[in-house]
């Protein structure tokens, strides 16, 4: 009985000095603000109404009934994009019916109660790129979201954001002839093979076009390809080996297609095409772990230099987790990027406004400015320094982890 | 030591019986005390406290005991096959819009008799959560004896499922995101107004998609009824959720769209977060009725689910009404069913005290006046 | 904003001057609509009082202390603690099982989690009391124990007694198959263990007396070798050695009646079978679960041997088990409407589901049991089929003070339970809804 009345005495006591979060207005006092958008702030303010930054500079007047925040010596930068984020997705993730499934929205099976999301706000991610499978050559349309709201409409930034294609071996999980199973079990067709994977990309893309060209509509899946022919969908391709790249900016060369490439992992030795063709790139994790590797160990083993050198060439690089969960946090990529070669400025950019641009939500997310989201991390130091603590993450102008 | 059943001949629905008891819980117009019922050709002829009996016309003195209406169970699969557990999914094909699930059902078996002596007298049978568009469900009134009528709706509506066991890893869809875009392609199909030969399946959607009839949709976690309610909006239909266990997290966008709840049967293993949930529901405007879900549970939990409700949260009005009248709003057979009112079906339930108490046990079932149960005594 | 502060922080200090008020010897008073004592009728209108932890008196008149404690629960009924002779609860799936065959001497306290979390709900419902025992899948797997709710993280702070029965089972299967061969194994396994024991006794009891001979002529020749250290004198010789077996020994204890042998059997020919066991060795037979009883309650009743049942209906886990088969709701109704000494246990597959212990009651009333048996059959008869019917069950002076007050009759489904006390301490309060 003594203990529960000493406790509440303590918690009420604590209480009086702790204050609640709920006015409108809040203020964030931090020693350094890297913005992303221009140079770092020391000593300043950000004012945060509504969920938007109002106000972001030095000097400026803290209304009365604002809530404030002191982050002290503490740094602060916008919350972080991760343009291949693992999936938050109840049930399986790869829809085995088909290869080519263009109408399939990853944004249908999302579940805002995944612990995943709550993994990846802890380490301060605040915008998420979730794509569909990567078993099926086209796998269908990925979705922007943040890790807020009870039901998924509420966590969409951007529906139908790109469609996913996948060229490494991984499309053709799967996909072979069982031994003793009947040949009309479903899993029995293509692709097996590299070559039919470009195969089936290429009939897609033909198909599509002689539909757009007809003019009619009869196939969604086709319509939805002959937007990605239109530039109305941007293309996501999964492709790893520099072999795959290649193939995939031929196959890219005869539609007109403009894509963007995910993983990217022997992308050095093309630096120079992806270039000149103004390819962005969304690298995938900077180690595989090999539990998490799966059947299809090519092109798997990373070249750290990788960023470094691609940045270098003038290719707009983004920095991710790659769909791993729990072990990949995105400060350590740009860190291993920092260390083997990559600018500190344009790797911290590579986990903020650059996938932002790439995914197309720059106008909400991916640095502070007046206008934008609140979505803000406060770290306990430098951004790139290992010991360095994710103290405080504010989404929507809401703090959501401390 | 057997409990008998009373399967009456044919001719007595024609008899009159007048129905003496302590406490008659109308549903839908209080508990009357010390009333009488008087029953005619079937149907309720008059119910209230000072009622004269006319002559001659036979007396059932339960002048200590309750009586309610039959209990309509909303969705269950009893009287399927013995290997229960493959009758109610035709898990071979994902779209199986025209089964019948009415062509699978025995009325001759145990589950029947069981039905009836836990107070049950009509249920809507229907497919189980394994198909995204499965089949046609039905509302049966269980007294079999009788030749017609027991079917009161042959097909109700079209049963879909938005849930995860609706993905299976040999049969598509095999990912959610495919489970929505089969939907959403059929549903497209239905849709439209070609005409290319025999298509049950595009007629059957057809009735969904243009002609308002209800679409029962599986679903149970916030995301799933979240997907649910996203083909509700999109194609602006007439729906009912099924077991939406975790509804009363998002329950005014529930109740915002006017969604029914069928809900799953609480158990005595329930945890007493979950057991809140259907309180919150009702309290928040959303219309309930319970369902046993049999044979994933047993028919008694019918009963005893609506009394953990009340246990928990639910008042006690709502929590009969979730038993009788809301389940037979939701299926659409209300005019008949579903109270103890002027003019319905004689569907009674008679308890030895209080409906809502589990030391409560069932002495007599009536269906369209006739006895249909009565609980043998040791 | 300030002037919040200030308050909360006078508040908070004021609040910290009266807990250091609070002496654990403080008296409490439960000032209560109806007693039910189970042991005696319902008392209207009267005082129970405690001190030290116990119930010190029931009564109208009673004098309490001035600085009591005083819990006004007019209008409202209160009762023992109940106890759930059947519970899962603290158990962790696999982890009371031990595939050897006979492991009587195993301790059932070494594998419960008390961090489980259904704890405080089952509490919260007027469960102040679970008996948990080994699981079914050994012959003979270890004794059980009583364990009270009283939110410890410490097993052995919640202890109440443990090695209250020695368990065993017979004709359970554990994978929903059931070889009859395998049931007449078990029996014979059982009847063998039992029969070694018996040789056991024997052995201990015969080299118990020589080695108390030996001890005498050793005292003598020690005696003598100290008056007369030259002479020669035989030395006695030393029995041979006898090793302890525990498991013997646990055995040995049922056989001499110290603890009972509680044996799970379900199907009649199985409660037989564990009725000639009884018959034969003379031990202290329970039987548990009981699941065909109702077949041959006048034979049960006639054995005197007590019974734990569960669970009274399909609605407390599924029981998809081959034993469950001919599992009647009625079963309870019928073995103590015969005078078969009755408790009953919820048996849920979930340890949560011993919080609707009253409910199982209720249950058993619908369906014929009389409401007073009823009642105490989750109350005084499991205390004293588990032998600590001197601590609690019901409320009487010099019992523990195990009470809860409920908002209606425990077997009104619809009450709430208002307040619990374990042992004069709170565990639960009502905090009120809406």
């Amino acid at each position: 009985m003594r203990i529960h009345v000493i406790l509440l005495t303590f918690l009420l006591l604590v209480s009086a000095f702790v204050a609640p979060g709920r006015a409108e207005v809040t203020v964030i006092k931090a020693g350094k603000i890297l913005t992303m958008s221009g140079e770092p702030i020391t000593d300043g303010v950000i004012l945060v109404e509504d969920g938007k930054i109002a106000e972001i500079g030095t000097g400026i007047e803290i209304p009365e009934e604002a809530v404030v925040i002191d982050a002290g010596k503490s740094v602060v930068t916008p919350g972080f994009v991760d343009a291949s984020a693992p999936a938050p997705v109840r049930g399986d993730l790869n829809e085995q019916s088909g290869e080519i499934t263009p109408t399939l929205r990853i944004s249908d099976a999302l579940d805002p109660q995944s612990k995943t999301l709550k993994r990846v706000v802890q380490m301060g991610v605040t915008t998420l790129f979730v794509s569909p499978g990567p078993q099926n050559v086209i796998g269908g349309l990925g979705v922007v979201v943040k890790p807020s709201g009870k039901i998924p409409q509420q966590m969409i930034v951007k529906d139908e954001a790109a469609l996913r294609i996948v060229m490494d071996l991984d499309a053709t999980q799967g996909n072979r002839i069982p031994r003793y199973q009947s040949p009309t079990n479903f899993y029995y067709r293509r692709p097996g093979t590299r070559m039919a994977i470009i195969w089936m990309l290429r009939k897609s893309f033909f198909d599509a076009q002689r539909q757009a060209d007809s003019e009619q509509i009869e196939d969604p899946n086709l319509a939805i390809l002959s937007a990605a022919l239109n530039d109305e969908i941007p293309i996501h391709v999964n492709a790893r080996r520099a072999i795959v790249i290649r193939a995939a900016l031929k196959v890219a060369d005869e539609y007109g297609l403009k894509l963007i490439f995910q993983e990217c992992t022997e992308g050095y030795k093309v630096a120079k095409q992806l270039a000149e063709k103004k390819i962005p790139v969304v690298l995938g994790p900077f180690y595989y772990y090999p539990g998490n590797m799966g059947q299809y160990r090519e092109g798997r083993k990373v070249n750290w230099n990788n960023a470094g050198i691609l940045a270098k060439a003038g290719v707009k690089v983004a920095l991710s987790s790659g769909e791993q969960s729990g072990a990949i946090d995105m400060l350590t990529a740009a860190a291993f990027a920092v260390r083997h070669g990559m600018d500190r400025d344009e790797a911290l950019k590579a986990i903020t406004i650059t996938p932002a641009e790439i995914l197309g939500v720059a106008e909400r997310v991916g640095s502070l400015e007046k206008g934008k989201d609140a979505d803000i991390v406060i770290l306990s130091g430098d951004p790139l320094d290992v010991t360095t603590r994710v103290e405080k993450v504010i989404l929507n102008g809401k703090t959501v982890y401390q | 030591m057997s409990i008998s059943f009373c399967l009456t001949s044919s001719g007595s629905e024609s008899q009159s019986l007048a129905i003496r008891a302590s406490k008659i819980w109308t549903i839908t117009d209080g508990v009357i005390t010390n009333g009488v019922i008087i029953i005619n050709e079937g149907k309720i002829q008059s119910v209230g406290e000072n009622i004269e009996i006319p002559e001659g016309i036979r007396v059932l003195d339960m002048s200590d005991k309750d009586v309610m209406p039959g209990m309509i169970d909303a969705h269950c699969h009893i009287g399927l096959s013995l290997d229960i557990f493959s009758e109610m999914d035709e898990t071979v094909a994902a779209v199986a819009a025209d089964m019948l699930i009415l062509d699978a059902f025995n009325p001759y078996s145990d589950d029947v008799k069981k039905a009836l002596s836990c107070g049950v007298t009509t249920i809507m049978l229907a497919p189980g959560n394994r198909n995204p568009v499965g089949g046609l469900p039905a509302v049966l009134k269980l007294d079999i004896s009788k030749a017609n009528d027991w079917v009161l709706v042959r097909a109700a509506g079209v049963e879909f499922s938005v849930m995860n066991e609706a993905l299976m890893f040999d049969r598509e869809p095999t990912s959610r995101a495919g489970l929505m875009d089969l939907i959403r392609e059929e549903l497209d199909k239905a849709k439209e107004d070609k005409d290319d030969g025999f298509n049950p399946t595009r007629d059957i959607l057809k009735r969904v998609v243009v002609a308002n009839k209800t679409a029962y949709i599986w679903a149970r976690n916030v995301d799933e009824i979240a997907s649910a309610m996203a083909i509700v909006d999109e194609y602006e239909l007439k729906a009912v959720l099924v077991t939406a266990e975790q509804g009363d997290e998002i329950a005014d966008m529930i109740a915002e769209r006017n969604l029914p709840v069928i809900y799953p049967p609480l158990l005595l293993s329930s945890r007493d977060k979950d057991l809140k949930r259907a309180g919150k529901m009702a309290n928040s405007g959303i219309k309930i009725a319970f369902a046993s879900l049999t044979p994933r549970t047993d028919l008694h939990d019918l009963r005893t689910s609506a009394i953990l409700a009340a246990k928990y949260g639910l008042d006690t009005e709502t929590a009969l009404k979730s038993l009788t009248i809301n389940a037979a709003e939701i299926l659409g057979v209300a005019d008949r069913l579903g109270s103890i009112s002027e003019g319905k079906d004689a569907d009674l339930v008679i308890l030895n005290g209080d409906p809502l108490q589990l030391t409560s046990s069932i002495e007599m079932v009536l269906i369209n006046g006739n006895i249909v149960y009565q609980r043998q005594e040791e | 904003m300030k002037n919040i502060k200030g308050f909360v922080i006078l508040a908070s200090l004021l609040l910290l001057f009266l807990s250091v008020g609070t002496l654990s010897g403080q008296e409490i008073a439960i000032k209560a609509g109806t007693i039910l004592p189970i042991s005696d009728a319902p008392i209207e209108n009267s005082t129970i009082l405690i001190k030290d932890r116990k119930i010190a008196a029931i009564g109208q008149n009673i004098a309490v202390d001035a600085d009591a404690r005083v819990i006004d629960a007019s209008g409202k009924y209160v009762m023992p603690g109940m106890i759930d002779s059947q519970s899962r609860l603290f158990v962790i799936d696999n982890e009371l099982n031990e595939r050897r065959s006979i492991a009587p001497e195993l301790n059932i306290l070494d594998g419960l989690d008390p961090y489980i979390k259904e704890a405080p709900e089952v509490a919260a419902q007027g469960v102040t009391a679970v008996y948990i025992t080994p699981g079914s899948r050994s012959l003979i797997g270890g004794s059980g124990a009583v364990l009270k709710l009283n939110g410890s993280k410490d097993v052995g702070k919640m202890l109440l007694k443990d090695n209250i029965a020695v368990k065993a089972a017979i004709g359970v299967s554990s994978n929903n198959q059931s070889s009859s061969l395998g049931r007449l194994a078990n029996y014979s396994s059982i009847r063998e263990a039992l029969l070694e024991t018996k040789i056991y006794m024997h052995n201990k009891e015969k080299h118990d007396r020589e080695q108390a001979k030996y001890n005498k002529k050793k005292a003598e020749y020690d005696k003598k070798k100290e008056a007369r250290p030259t002479e020669k004198v035989e030395k006695p010789k030393r029995p041979a050695r006898f090793r302890p077996n525990p498991t013997r020994e646990v055995l040995a204890k049922v056989l001499s009646k110290e603890i009972p042998l509680q044996i799970e059997v379900h199907r009649v020919t199985d409660i037989l079978n564990a009725l000639r066991l009884a018959d034969e060795f003379g031990f202290k037979l329970i039987l548990d679960k009981c699941t065909e009883g109702y077949l041959i309650a006048e034979e049960i009743a006639r054995s005197k041997s007590p019974v734990i049942l569960g669970p009274v209906s399909s609605s407390f886990a599924d029981m998809p088990r081959l034993e469950y088969r001919h599992h009647d709701i009625r079963n309870a109704a019928i073995l103590s409407g015969k005078g078969v000494k009755l408790a009953l246990g919820v048996s849920g597959r979930d340890g949560a589901s011993s919080k609707f212990v009253a409910l199982a009651a209720a249950i058993a009333v619908a369906n014929g049991m009389d409401r007073d048996m009823a009642l105490r059959a989750v109350t005084l008869t499991p205390a004293e089929i588990l032998g600590v019917a001197d601590r609690i069950g019901s409320l009487q002076v010099g019992k523990d003070a195990d009470i809860v007050i409920l908002s209606g009759h425990p077997l009104d489904s619809l009450s709430q339970v208002e307040m619990v006390l374990i042992e004069g301490k709170t565990v639960f309060e009502r905090k009120d809804q809406q």
